[in-house]
């Protein structure tokens, strides 16, 4: 009897252990440049909405795309919530009291001059890979047009495997709404680059559809473009 | 077999030839082939028929086991059901019978008192005097001329009055006297009429009791005789409390749902909410862990009461230990009763946070208050949390009933499905040995030709039967 109470045991701690890791992980990324400055608040809303469907031990980072975004000087938070719901909570509302904070300074702001999209993608990547969890999502707010700096240099693989980018609220600029056509080019460049570092690139054309998407990633990927 | 010409025509010549070859071929063939096809369909049956044999004489243990588990369940029922009757024979003899020579002593000295006084009541007041009588025909004489003689009778006449006023008053205290008495004995004899049917209500109390037992005796005779009419009644029985304890277990079933409900939000915030025991998740399995503790030590509490025998050993403790487990279950089931009622506590709590923190992050403001201090929820739930183990405790009794009769049932039901199998097997052990019997019928059709000559060969004048030839020079 005793026996098979330890077979028992051992069985669940193997299925435990096998079972592999669990939760969710999100990377947020606000463009802060000066042409995307103004969208923040939009960003701050989409970060409360996170905060609102993340569950105890789910990790939640919020970064700042800037002229050089490869660093964690412009990480605002990262954060992997307790397991027990009521700091969860206390948590969620320390992250939400910051990311106000952050919209209220970036209300006055200008913006940088530069923006280093790449760069902010691999320090997501690299910051995603370090947590073990089972979703992994990164969720840009921008315009997603890069404007590097002189000298900076950013052709590389980026390291995104098996991470869905969400890209959010992406504003057309006043060419592409006569030519479309280079939009939907500068899409497909940033579709084959994040597929090329093993992730999934997802566009997110109407900000109302991004609950769904975020629970059911795999449908929009399939049909390439929500 | 057919024969193509070369512009793809069939030769009818050949055709007719090759039939008959192949005839005499499978004619010469036919006994080898029909031994062949008969032992082999012999073969193939008999696995058929044995497993069918096998599966009857299972069904036929079986269902004398079940028959002798089920009479002895009875005999435990009805052994456990007449001592509870004797139980409450003796607690109405000691109740009631009791005090029955005092009673008898009490009706005695009533009865006693009211002979007395009936007997004082028959007592005859005192005649008047005979001198009355002696003087009466000197009243009735007619009073002379004599002054004198006058003067005497007036009084005697007045004398003779006094007499007669004071024997009537005489007679009249006697009667007051009387009925005085009789008066006093009414309330005697209320209190006998009282006595005696406070009497007769106990004792047909007990022979209520004696009617029951007389009844659970015969019961008891006839599951002794082991009649097939018992038998019945008791698999009857049987399914009726299946599916009542069934059913009763389900509705437990909806309590345990809604108690694990209750408690799996804050138990997350014991043991973690992103914590997983292989696909579930570890405060769900520790919420369940805790009702089902719940639910063994109220089963425990039921078992030390008495009131189910699920296990032996418990009912077997001296009655000191049996008092100590007892109270050690109920200990627990407080414990954790108090526990599950905390637990609802805190599910208000978190799920109030919760809310609170959803209401802060859309309306982009600090964290809101709502209507977290209405006490109404969070006592309701309190009571609920405490109140569930002990209703689920009362699970014990359906389970024990559930259990033995899903044994009656479970027993019944393998048996019919062992017969069924068992006919199953014997129709297709069946089919294949005739399936064989048709087969060389078969063949015997397709080789008809040679067969019907065989006979006119054989029936030919002048050709005797072997056998007949044999049987004939044996007469």
């Amino acid at each position: 009897m005793r026996a098979r109470a330890l077979w028992l045991l051992a069985v669940l701690a193997l299925t435990g252990c096998a079972a592999g890791p669990r939760g969710r992980a999100v990377y947020v990324l606000v463009d802060t440049s000066g042409s995307y400055v103004q969208a923040v608040p939009r960003a701050a809303r989409i970060i409360r909405y996170l905060l609102g469907t993340l569950q105890p031990g789910d990790t939640i980072a919020v970064g700042r795309i800037t002229s050089l975004s490869f660093t964690t000087k412009d990480r605002l938070v990262a954060v992997t919530l307790s397991r027990q719901p009521t700091r969860a909570d206390a948590e969620k509302r320390m992250i939400a009291a910051r990311v106000a904070a952050f919209v209220k300074a970036m209300h006055a702001s200008r913006g940088t001059r530069y923006t280093d999209i790449s760069g902010a993608l691999l320090e997501a990547g690299r910051f995603l890979a370090s947590i073990p969890a089972a979703h992994k999502d990164v969720i840009i707010v921008s315009d997603m047009r890069q404007d590097l700096p002189p000298g900076a240099v950013r052709r590389f693989a980026l390291p995104l495997k098996g991470v869905d980018v969400f890209a959010v609220n992406v504003i057309k600029s006043h060419g592409e709404d006569v030519n479309p056509l280079r939009y939907l080019a500068r899409m497909k460049r940033w579709q084959a680059r994040v597929a090329g570092g093993g992730g999934r690139w997802i566009l997110v054309h109407e900000l109302g559809r991004l609950p769904a998407l975020l629970h059911h990633p795999s449908e929009a990927h399939s049909r390439g473009i929500a | 077999m057919s024969v193509v010409l070369q512009d793809g025509a069939a030769d009818p010549w050949l055709m007719a030839l090759g039939v008959v070859v192949g005839m005499g071929v499978l004619y010469l063939a036919r006994s080898p082939v029909r031994s062949a096809i008969l032992i082999l369909t012999g073969l193939l049956s008999r696995p058929f028929r044995i497993a069918s044999h096998f599966l009857q004489k299972s069904a036929s243990d079986l269902r004398a086991r079940n028959r002798t588990v089920l009479l002895a369940q009875g005999q435990e029922d009805i052994g456990q059901r007449v001592e509870r009757e004797f139980e409450r024979v003796d607690v109405v003899v000691r109740r009631d019978l009791q005090g029955f020579p005092a009673l008898q002593r009490k009706l005695l000295d009533e009865i006693t008192a009211i002979e007395e006084d009936y007997r004082k009541s028959q007592e005859v007041p005192p005649a008047p005097p005979e001198w009355i009588r002696a003087v009466s025909p000197l009243l009735k004489m007619k009073p002379g001329p004599d002054r004198i003689v006058e003067g005497v009778l007036e009084s005697l006449k007045r004398t003779v009055a006094k007499g007669q006023d004071m024997a009537l008053g005489e007679y009249r205290r006697a009667c007051q006297e009387r009925h005085k008495r009789l008066s006093r004995a009414l309330p005697f004899w209320r209190s006998v009429d009282a006595t005696l049917k406070n009497v007769d209500k106990r004792l047909a109390g007990l022979n209520e009791r004696a009617g029951a037992l007389d009844t659970y005796m015969e019961r008891y005779e006839q599951l002794i005789k082991k009649t097939d009419a018992i038998e019945h009644t008791l698999a009857s029985s049987a399914f009726v409390q299946f599916f009542v304890a069934a059913f009763v277990l389900i509705v437990a079933l909806g309590g345990t749902v809604i108690n694990f409900h209750l408690i799996a939000l804050p138990m997350s915030e014991m043991v973690g909410g992103g914590s997983y025991i292989g696909r579930f998740r570890t405060a769900d399995v520790a919420a369940l862990v805790i009702i089902l503790v719940e639910a063994t030590m109220g089963l425990f509490f039921m078992e030390s009461l008495r009131i189910t025998h699920l296990f032996p050993r418990i009912a077997h403790m001296t009655e000191r230990m049996r008092k100590r487990f007892l109270m050690a279950a109920f200990g627990l089931l407080l414990a954790m009763a108090s526990i599950e009622a905390a637990l609802a506590f805190l599910r208000v709590q978190i799920a109030a946070d919760n809310q609170a923190l959803a209401v802060s992050l859309v309306a982009h403001k600090g964290p809101s208050l709502l209507s977290l201090n209405s006490w109404i929820p969070t006592a309701g739930q309190m009571a609920l949390g405490f109140i569930l183990p002990f209703a689920l405790a009362f699970v014990a009794i359906p389970l024990e009933s559930f259990v033995y009769a899903a044994r009656t049932v479970g027993g019944m039901a393998l048996v019919g499905l062992l017969r069924t199998t068992a006919l199953v097997l014997h129709v297709t052990g069946r089919l294949i040995r005739y399936g064989g019997t048709m087969l060389t019928l078969v063949y015997d059709i397709v080789i008809f030709l040679p067969l019907v000559i065989e006979r006119a060969v054989v029936s030919a004048p002048g050709r005797a039967r072997p056998g007949l030839a044999r049987s004939g020079r044996q007469g």
